[in-house]
């Protein structure tokens, strides 16, 4: 037993939610059945953009099994779903401005009854041409809303150093636009929320979701009522990619309202067709990127504009526009930067926040450019990304200097090692060789990501814990971030273990909901490990005091220093005293407090909106991908051999959920890259099932090999940054590069369908 | 009208409509592990087993599996004991959200029976009908092959 050294963190223990998924007994927001319960439909709208002239539910309403059909005038609270701007009303009330737009909500005793009701309701518009793209919002003269008379919801500037006059003697510069298409998160499991009046009057939504504040806001503003009176409760969230962030508050708020005015439980769930839809989805994004090099290959200046494709209202636009500024010049230290990003509106469904947060779209381009410099200089892209990345002390292009944790100098090393990068790009030119119609290439490509919120997360940058000791000696937590598969509950587990010096098995994650903690903000941003594991380590120092104080009190110490919770004991300048156990119950009897309710704030960003100067983010995360490619050119299919993601994020809490992000977005940025493509008519989504928008299935994924880098950092809960977004980011433009390595063909639109490779190879 | 089937092992006789589907009529008998992702029989999250073989369960009518045998998820294992395949997928990581879980597991489990030393590429067409969208299906395909060894070439 002396050599006992109990371990939770750095340990891949076994994800405690695991069993039960495998069981199929874990329960999401479908598999909950109440008393009386009726189901929700929404009529929605078939145009882009119009004025209603008539509304007519009268046949509707006499469905045999219909309850009740709600329009605007029937919410007792706010039309809003609230977000940034509040722009977003739940229900049209005169102009129609996307298609699918919620008209009426339709509560009724089974699915095909609302079917049947939405389709005898009557509805009268005046079209007007819809506004479908960023170019056409651009060149608009009539606002999508009037609320943004230039169509432009949101615009950030960066502007650093002397732009002009260095593109004026610069060496070398590269000037080319770039485009993406939206991506659809594709979460196995729809949205759904079920609403009912519990104890008390207060309205209780159980749901899939990330962020249970901004649900309980939202369904408080349509009823009118008080925050108080709304309980939101996490059932298990079967994926989310930031899908699940702002658009659940309409899920909730069209099932509270049915429910409120029904009196009976309401299930809201979606097929997967309205999913798509009607749901938010990753920007488009429009790209001018102009580079400038010295002739040593150093990035010496940038000047970028930036457009994303916001849809028919802000939501989180403003936000995702923000981070895609910060990082849009990689992580590179430049000092003379140009940024002008701009969130465009158009008659489409609203985009929203996808894993990345309009990262993925900006460093396509930054990613492609260098790589582009690299040939035009006669570098190899390794060495010009090695020469540039940021070192202790560069400066971002906010100007904050980067003093601590920064790996990417080491994701390149250890990323090109693992992947044999010389060999391997020797062994592709013999290949070719070999090969008329297939053609392999290599490609790289670095990120950084700031990690949580950064300066414009604004009063959501905080963490809540609630730690609740017994008097056996096992630990209760709950907190205000979700778990939406990602393994957040079983990290954060360790988390605690590890604070208290106690088996991973004696501590149990309890359900997330609004009732436990404050308001502490959405599950995004990779933030989850980081601002719930310090509110955590907040509330476990705080029970350890207590304890110790108890201690001294019951003269069991007689001094409160030097004294150490580990092994499940308790020890005095590295002598036991008794075990976790034993103290546990000494303290319960001595009536000592046992639960702490805790809060932790990140260090302060300085940030200046105006110009675009100051510290963004606490900290960053690096990456560097290779990969291995190939082409086949008889149907121009692009396929993965080998993808090396080399991943700095701090100090790893659990290495094998650490693996388990890398990989499953690395897929995802596969799928982003090769084929996930949605195609629209008329503002209308026309890719809405998985066979029309196909993601990635076992056979497209070739082989994956995650790459971890350590670097602590201090401020970290047990030296951890965060790493659930940048897997996927850098995906698209590292496959971009190989595939020109392979063919000599550059892409400039992402997905890279075998359409788009084809056009590019014909134009050449 | 009346249908007779081996339902996880047991006959059973149940009164559905003819134009219910199989995985509506399962979840309504109280069997949430088949889960519905997307109701045109492209996730296979709903995969239940007929007959040895693994299928879509949005995809068929009841009146199709009158006088067949079926396996959901909640036939695997019991009350205390895991199957093993199912033990492997916590084991090895193969599990993240869940929601694709249950299907995944039915998928080994009837590429296993048929097929007890399948190679790397009978496991990806195996489960190639089954969409995730969390893991990257790196750990999943490592579960399988542990399985696999772990069963050595029984069929269980």
């Amino acid at each position: 037993m002396k050599k006992e050294n109990i371990k939770s963190v750095g340990r891949s223990v076994k994800r405690i939610d695991a069993e039960e998924k495998a069981r199929g007994t874990s329960l999401y927001v479908d598999d909950i059945k109440f008393p009386g319960m009726l189901y929700a439909g929404v009529f929605r709208s078939p145009i882009a953009s119009g004025t209603i002239i008539k509304l007519d539910i009268t046949k509707a309403k006499k469905v045999k099994g219909i309850v009740t059909i709600l329009t605007y005038k029937d919410i007792p609270g706010k039309n809003l779903v609230p977000v940034v701007f509040n722009d977003q009303p739940l229900l049209v009330e005169k102009e129609i401005r996307y298609v699918g737009e919620p008209i009426c909500l339709i509560a009724g005793e089974s699915k095909e009854i609302i079917k049947k009701a939405i389709s005898l309701i009557e509805l009268t518009v005046k079209e007007r041409k819809p506004v479908l793209s960023i170019k056409e919002s651009l060149k608009s003269k009539k606002a999508v809303n009037p609320e943004y008379k230039d169509n432009i919801l949101q615009y950030y500037p960066i502007e650093r150093g002397k732009v002009d006059k260095i593109f004026k003697k610069a060496h070398l510069i590269i000037e080319n636009e770039y485009e993406t298409n939206y991506q659809e998160h594709a979460y196995l499991e729809t949205q759904g929320m079920v609403a009912l009046e519990e104890m008390n009057g207060i309205m209780t939504l159980y749901g899939s979701m990330q962020c249970p504040f901004y649900v309980q806001e939202g369904v408080a503003t349509v009823l009118g009522t008080d925050y108080s009176k709304v309980s939101v409760k996490l059932m298990t969230t079967g994926g989310a990619f930031g899908g699940k962030e702002d658009v659940p508050s309409i899920i909730g708020e069209i099932a509270a309202l049915l429910s409120k005015k029904t009196k009976r439980p309401i299930k809201f769930t979606l097929s997967r067709e309205e999913d798509i839809e009607t749901m938010s989805k990753r920007h488009p994004s429009y790209t001018k990127y102009r580079s400038a090099f010295d002739k040593d290959g150093k990035l010496v200046g940038v000047d970028i504009d930036y457009y994303l494709d916001g849809g028919a209202y802000s939501t989180l636009s403003p936000i995702v526009l923000w981070r895609g500024v910060i990082h849009a010049i990689g992580p590179y230290d430049c000092g003379n930067v140009r940024i002008n990003g701009y969130a465009m509106a158009t008659n489409k469904v609203p985009s929203g926040a996808y894993r990345g947060f309009g990262t993925p779209q900006i460093i396509f381009a930054a990613e492609t450019q260098m790589d582009i410099a690299a040939e035009k200089l006669g570098l190899d892209p390794v060495k010009i990304r090695e020469k540039n990345c940021f070192k202790k002390g560069s400066i971002t292009s906010t100007g904050q200097v980067l003093k601590e944790s920064i790996g990417i100098l080491d994701t390149i090393k250890k990323g090109k090692k693992s992947f044999n990068y010389s060999e391997r790009k020797k062994n592709t030119e013999k290949f070719n060789k070999k090969h008329k119609n297939l053609k392999r290439g290599v490609g790289v490509a670095s990120l950084f990501y700031g990690v949580g919120l950064g300066a414009r997360g604004g009063p959501l940058q905080k963490g809540s814990a609630l730690v609740s000791l017994f008097k056996d000696g096992s630990v209760q937590f709950s907190v205000g971030t979700t778990e939406m598969g990602q393994g957040m509950y079983t990290v954060l587990s360790q988390i605690t273990a590890e604070s208290f010096g106690i088996s991973f098995e004696k501590v149990h994650a309890t359900r997330i909901s609004t009732e436990k903690v404050s308001d502490s903000g959405p599950t995004v941003a990779s933030r989850a490990t980081f601002i719930s594991g310090n509110a955590i380590k907040v509330a476990v120092k705080r029970l350890k005091k207590n304890l110790t104080e108890f201690m001294f009190k019951e003269k069991i110490i007689n001094s409160m220093k030097n004294i150490e919770f580990k092994n499940n004991n308790v020890y005095k300048n590295g002598k036991k005293l008794m075990s976790f156990t034993e103290l546990a119950m000494k303290a319960w009897l001595g009536r000592v407090k046992m639960i702490e309710a805790s809060w932790y704030l990140p260090p302060e960003t300085t940030y200046d909106i105006k110009d675009g100067q100051g510290d963004a983010y606490v900290t960053y995360s690096y990456v560097t991908n290779f990969v291995e490619v190939e082409i086949d050119l008889r149907t121009y299919r692009t396929q993965v051999i080998d993808l090396f993601s080399s991943e700095e994020f701090g100090n790893v809490i659990n290495p094998q959920l650490a693996e388990g992000q890398i990989e499953g977005g690395n897929v995802q940025g596969i799928g982003y890259a090769l084929f996930e493509n949605t195609v629209l008519s008329k503002g209308k989504i026309l890719t809405n099932s998985f066979s029309t928008y196909t993601i990635p299935t076992i056979l497209d994924v070739g082989e994956l090999h995650p790459v971890i880098v350590e670097k602590k950092f201090k401020e970290g809960p047990f030296g951890a940054k965060g790493m659930g977004e940048m897997p996927l980011m850098g995906i698209a433009p590292t496959i971009g590069n190989a595939i020109y390595n392979a063919i000599g063909t550059r892409l400039y639109k992402v997905p890279f369908t075998p359409v788009e490779v084809y056009e590019e190879i014909k134009d050449r | 009208m009346k249908i007779n089937f081996n339902l996880n092992g047991n006959d059973r006789t149940f009164e559905t409509e003819p134009n219910e589907k199989v995985l509506d009529f399962l979840r309504r008998i109280g069997l949430k592990g088949v889960k519905r992702g997307c109701e045109t029989g492209d996730c296979g999250a709903c995969a239940i087993i007929l007959d040895g073989k693994i299928i879509n369960s949005c995809m068929l009518y009841t009146g199709q599996i009158d006088g067949h045998s079926i396996t959901t998820i909640e036939g695997l294992g019991d009350n205390q004991n895991p199957h093993l395949i199912q033990e492997t997928f916590v084991d090895e990581g193969a599990v993240q959200c869940g929601f694709c879980t249950p299907g995944m597991i039915l998928a080994t489990k009837a590429l296993l029976d048929k097929t007890p030393n399948p190679t790397l590429e009978e496991i990806k067409n195996g489960l190639s009908g089954n969409l995730c969208r969390c893991t990257g299906y790196v750990k999943i395909e490592k579960a399988v092959v542990e399985s696999a060894k772990k069963l050595g070439g029984k069929n269980v």
